[in-house]
């Protein structure tokens, strides 16, 4: 079984974790060869390819998420992560 | 004073709509708002301009047609619309039955969306909306979250 990296983020978007970084964050899950899911810190992760369950976390500005890949590659993780960081930021 | 609107209202609410593609659905929903007063016309210009760029299909057969914060200037006051469709839209990647199209002033349709999404996440809800035809049902669902 891949080990899980972890990687933690703040969503900056004033909006918060809305249906655009959504959208965005469903198609890099889709895309990619790992399992994504996303979490706030201590709770149960949601799988990140589905737009539904990441639109129920209610995910407001300014909280802290963190990005599980299911992947023994640190450097595609950090890649993801990277990518991923980046749609977060991106304001509406 | 304005009113307090329900966020849908019975003319809001739409089943078997015959449109057949992406921007038919989409523009079909801007019209829904636009009758019920919500929206001027220039939202649902805005609606497919957004829908071009990102895809509103959040899964399970539903799609969350809205503007763009440019296009806010456009809405009245904020007001959900349900349109479902005689036969699913093929919506790039997916497959859609029905839309509830959103129009919103401020970021509040972020928390609409995550009560949408709760009340898709539960399947006997989503059922219902799926094949009602009671639209004293959907009005419920929306409004209350099914509650």
């Amino acid at each position: 079984m891949a080990s899980q990296q972890i990687f933690s983020f703040v969503v900056s978007d004033p909006v918060g974790l809305h249906a655009r970084p959504i959208s965005q964050i469903v198609k890099l899950a889709q895309s990619c060869d790992f399992r994504l899911g996303l979490r706030r810190p201590g709770a149960a992760a949601v799988s990140a390819d589905s737009a539904l369950r990441l639109l129920s976390m209610k995910v407001a500005s300014g909280e802290p998420l963190e990005l599980v890949i299911e992947t023994d590659d640190d450097s595609a993780a950090r890649a993801i992560a990277l990518e991923f960081g980046e749609l977060l930021a991106r304001p509406s | 004073m304005a009113t307090e609107k329900a966020l849908v209202q019975a003319d809001g609410v739409v089943f078997n709509h015959p449109a057949a593609t992406r921007e038919a659905a989409v523009l079909a929903c801007g019209e829904v708002l636009v009758k019920l007063g919500a929206v001027d016309r220039g939202y649902v210009e805005a609606m497919w301009q957004r829908e071009q760029k990102y895809s509103s299909a959040i899964g399970l057969g539903f799609a969350v047609p809205h503007g763009t914060d440019e296009s806010r200037k456009f809405v009245r006051f904020d007001q959900l619309a349900f349109v479902r469709f005689v036969n699913p839209i093929q919506w790039l990647e997916e497959t859609v039955e029905a839309c509830v199209a959103i129009a919103s002033r401020a970021n509040g349709h972020v928390e609409l969306l995550a009560n949408l999404a709760s009340l898709l996440l539960n399947e006997d809800h989503l059922n219902q909306l799926k094949t009602t035809l009671d639209r004293q049902e959907v009005l419920l669902l929306l409004n209350d979250g099914g509650r």
